[in-house]
């Protein structure tokens, strides 16, 4: 099976070693990952501030690079969304172009949610190091891409006891895009309430599978001196697992 | 459902909104009555919430089943109590409000009540006297079995969707959480409601022949 | 009303809002009450799903054709013998209210809670013409006392602890200090009594009014709609038009979706259900029923884009969930209206001028629409409300930041540059405190890019590597 990965722009600037750990877990499980180089950015930010015609532009592009793939598969669940969720809306007018981009984003996964939906992937193997981890489930994640218990699954397979799940993992981490330099002392506090619940925990890794509340839980973690916990997208120690 | 569940249904869910629901019979009554009346009447904790005339109770003066207000009118003479029910006169009936709202106990008939929400249905008309349900801090309300319906809905629909003109709905005590969230009982209206079903049988007491 | 005069910040309101350790404290344990009980009401309920969708068919019914409804509404009621006033805005109820009390001569008034009420200022407005209202509910009597507006719509006295409870009792009724709950329940219930009994005018909002019968409908816990119904001689009812529900068989269905969502109880210990004032001879409820149906803005909203903001029940669920109300409490948004419905609502009510904040008090997390019983798509709708306030703006650097990320090699080399920044050189970003740079470092560091060669580097050596 040949797929189109969507690098997303904060792997594309933050998070190398996730997409490359995602793409060695995709071929190893027999996957032909193919890299569209013109791929920009999804949007989300355009679409989340209200400024339409700004979306519109990018999902065009997104429309033109990715039409003519089997399948997308993203590294972040929030732009798995925006892609599935939230293009076709972006033309009213337009239905022929709607339909379009409605079959483009029933073609569109999430990682993990390809890996499990699609691939049928239901076991792994146990972790060679054993390591105290957690799972951040992300708004996107539970309620834009529907995807609860899968991540928690693997994780448990591979370590057993030491997967620890989340307190109050509904609960929202307070980044959600400009909020977070809109009302920063919200997002904040917010954030202090999640870092809380994962220190609780005693992990020393968090795994998620949405790379904008990734970015937004390590920094934080690091101005609260926790720089120790290992912030990573679950394809990662997914690759530890499978890709050696 | 049968006419039993339906029964069940309704005390299960009537007892988890705090009110105390009791089967009794007719003969039980008087026995069952005057313990109550009795303990109203002392000092006892919690005090008193109203200016209290101990030993008055509030009764409607209409829509009673044949003779059963005269019942209760007996029990409470025996236990020392006055009545006070909404006055007949010219023109229609009437409340000495000051003195209704210092009554100790409100007992009235309920000719219906519902099994889903665990809910009494109070209609109001001339005489039927809804504020001794309301003002007194305690509630007794009397009904026949077979005046349980299995919920809102079929009551509307057994009246062809029509509604007496003005009713409500009581279920369990008045109360609040809006302290700390911590649920208090008898903030306007009773802080404690009895019901108690003539002729049935209580559906939660095993029986002796399992 | 509109509480300020100055367009609202919440930014500022939130800061000292989050801030208040005590506060954040007290909404949270009241919403995490809230939210497990609802959860384990819904959980008792089969097909409470398909309810949902019920009640929204039933509400879109209704929005569909408001006018028509309250017109059907309005004529019913009236038959039944209640006296109608339609209130084309918020000024023109107050001050038929008003009206009311002055024709009667009356001086005393006691309220069941209405946000309705809130949001036309009524209060104030009937203080001016000399009468007295005393807020009967017992959270809308505490912060009345204290002279503060309702911080959340179900429990307005969210943010009061017991001891703030009792130093007010203490200097208003003359009560001990230092009470606890119970007595004050007690205390309160007392002073209450006396002012239902004497009141000349009863003032109450109502949860659902049914067009087919002309009904009102007021789902209370206390007592106190019973009360301000049965007790004085003359009633005001005040509700927005968007209250109607179409037929009485429609009551049941609401009123499961209204009380679990909202408390978690299968229903409320009270249902007071009115249809028309006391007819001649009965000795309970009022001689004089008026009716006063809102319309403020309503019947626009009904035909435009936000038109399910219509359908809310009032019953504080989206609250409870939302973080950012959570967060912070109901005195933050500076509305009648709170959390995320209040988001919505407050803009469209009173403007985007009066409220340009609330549509980004949202993290988008969708919890709200989840726990909304007639699935009001409020996310969507903060969004629109974005789109709407965007439109109202130039958008240059909008359209220039998305011309250059739709660009493939503008892309590329803006990512890279930052990329750049962000490893080698933070020093040129570093100590801001001004912009978003100074919002991002408020808490958090600045994004470390992993070690090592950028994706797309690795991807090209790799193509080249198995040539």
């Amino acid at each position: 099976m040949r797929i189109s990965l969507l690098l997303t722009c904060t792997a594309d600037l933050l998070y190398p070693a996730s997409a490359r750990a995602c793409v060695e877990v995709l071929e190893a499980l027999g996957v032909e990952v193919n890299f569209p180089r013109l791929q920009t950015c999804c949007g989300q930010p355009w679409i989340n501030t209200g400024h339409q015609e700004g979306a519109r532009r990018l999902a065009l592009h997104f429309l033109e690079v990715f039409e003519r793939a089997d399948a997308v598969v993203a590294l972040s669940s929030s732009c798995a969304d925006t892609v599935r969720n939230h293009y076709a809306e972006l033309f009213p007018d337009s239905p022929a172009l709607r339909e379009r981009l409605e079959a483009m984003g029933h073609r569109t996964y999430e990682f993990c949610e390809f890996l499990h939906g699609v691939l049928g992937v239901n076991k792994i193997a146990a972790h060679p190091r054993s390591a105290r981890t957690t799972y951040h489930s992300s708004c996107r994640t539970l309620r834009g891409i529907g995807l609860s218990g899968v991540a928690e699954g693997y994780l448990a397979q591979m370590f057993g006891d030491d997967f620890v799940p989340l307190a109050e993992s509904e609960t929202c981490c307070g980044f959600g895009g400009s909020f977070s330099i809109k009302l920063p002392e919200i997002s904040g506090q917010l954030l202090a309430d999640k870092l809380r619940n994962i220190t609780a925990t005693g992990a020393s890794q968090v795994a998620t599978l949405d790379l904008s509340c990734l970015t937004h839980l390590a920094a934080g973690a690091e101005r609260l001196g926790l720089g120790r916990i290992r912030f990573l997208h679950l394809g990662q120690i997914m690759a530890e697992v499978m890709a050696r | 459902m049968s006419r039993s569940e339906i029964l069940e249904r309704y005390v299960g869910i009537a007892r988890a909104a705090g009110t105390h629901v009791e089967f009794i019979t007719a003969d039980d009554l008087p026995g069952r009555l005057a313990p109550i009346l009795l303990e109203l009447t002392e000092s006892r904790n919690p005090a008193p919430m109203d200016n209290p005339e101990p030993r008055l109770a509030a009764l409607p003066a209409s829509g009673w089943p044949q003779g059963l207000q005269e019942s209760v009118g007996i029990i409470l003479a025996a236990s020392g109590y006055e009545t006070i029910m909404p006055r007949e006169m010219p023109g229609g009936y009437a409340w000495d409000r000051d003195r209704l709202a210092r009554a100790s106990i409100g007992i009235t008939w309920c000719a219906e009540f519902l099994a889903d929400t665990g809910s009494l249905v109070l209609p109001a008309g001339p005489g039927m006297g809804t504020l001794a349900a309301l003002l007194p801090e305690v509630h007794l309300a009397l009904s026949y079995a077979e005046g349980c319906r299995t919920g809102l809905a079929d009551y509307l629909r057994e009246r062809g969707n029509t509604l007496p003109r003005r009713l409500t709905l009581v279920t369990g005590p008045s109360r609040t959480g809006d302290i700390e969230a911590t649920m208090t009982t008898g903030v306007h209206g009773p802080r404690k409601v009895l019901h108690f079903i003539l002729d049935g049988v209580d559906p939660e007491t095993p029986h002796a022949d399992g | 009303m509109q509480i300020n005069d100055r367009p609202h910040d919440f930014r500022k309101a939130s800061v000292s809002a989050v801030a208040d350790k005590v506060l954040g404290a007290a909404v949270r344990k009241t919403a995490d009450i809230f939210v497990s009980m609802r959860a384990a009401s819904i959980a008792q309920l089969a097909g409470f799903e398909d309810l949902r969708d019920w009640g929204r068919s039933r509400k879109l019914e209704v929005s569909g054709r408001l006018e028509e409804y309250a017109l059907e509404f309005a004529n019913r009621i009236e038959a039944a013998g209640a006296i109608v006033h339609f209130a084309h805005d918020a000024a023109e109820a107050a001050a038929i209210a008003t009206d009311i009390a002055v024709k009667r001569g009356a001086h005393t008034a006691v309220k069941s809670k209405s946000m309705t009420a809130e949001e036309i200022s009524l209060n104030e407005a009937l203080m001016q013409a000399g009468v007295t209202v005393t807020e009967t509910d017992l959270g809308e009597y505490i912060i009345q006392l204290a002279g503060e507006k309702p911080s959340h719509i179900i429990a307005p006295a969210i943010h009061k602890d017991r001891n703030q409870v009792a130093q007010l009792f203490h200097r208003f009724l003359g009560t001990p200090p230092g009470l606890d709950v119970d007595s004050l329940v007690r205390a309160a219930r007392k002073t209450l009594r006396d002012r239902f009994l004497a009141a000349e005018i009863g003032i109450t909002g109502a949860n659902f009014a049914v067009a087919e019968t002309g009904t009102l409908v007021l789902v209370t816990n206390e007592g106190n709609g019973r009360m301000t119904t049965t007790l004085p001689p003359v009633q005001i009812a005040i509700l927005g038009i968007d209250k109607i529900i179409p037929k009485i068989s429609d009551l049941p269905g609401f009123l499961t979706l209204l009380t679990r969502s909202a408390t978690g109880q299968t229903i409320s210990s009270y249902v007071t259900i009115i249809t028309g004032p006391r007819k001649p001879g009965e000795e309970e409820g009022p001689e004089e029923l008026h009716v006063v149906l809102l319309d403020n803005g309503r019947s626009l909203l009904a035909r435009g884009p936000f038109r399910e903001i219509l359908h809310c029940l009032h019953c504080g669920a989206c609250l409870n969930q939302c973080p950012v109300y959570r967060a912070v409490g109901g005195h933050a948004y500076e509305s009648v209206y709170t959390g995320p419905m209040g988001d919505v609502l407050s803009p469209l009510l009173w403007g985007m001028k009066a409220y340009p904040d609330l549509p980004d008090a949202c993290t988008l997390c969708g919890r709200c629409a989840e726990a909304c019983p007639v699935r009001i798509p409020l996310p969507e709708y903060h969004r629109k409300l974005r789109i709407l306030r965007a439109e109202g703006q130039t958008q240059w650097a909008a359209g220039a930041s998305a011309a250059i990320a739709a660009n493939p090699l503008l892309c590329r080399t803006s990512l890279g540059l930052l990329r750049q920044i962000l490893a080698h050189h933070e020093g040129l970003l570093n100590g801001r405190t001004e912009g978003a740079l100074g919002a991002w470092t408020t808490c958090r560091e600045l994004p470390r890019p992993g070690a090592g060669p950028g994706f797309r580097t690795w991807w090209r050596n790799r193509e080249r590597g198995s040539l």
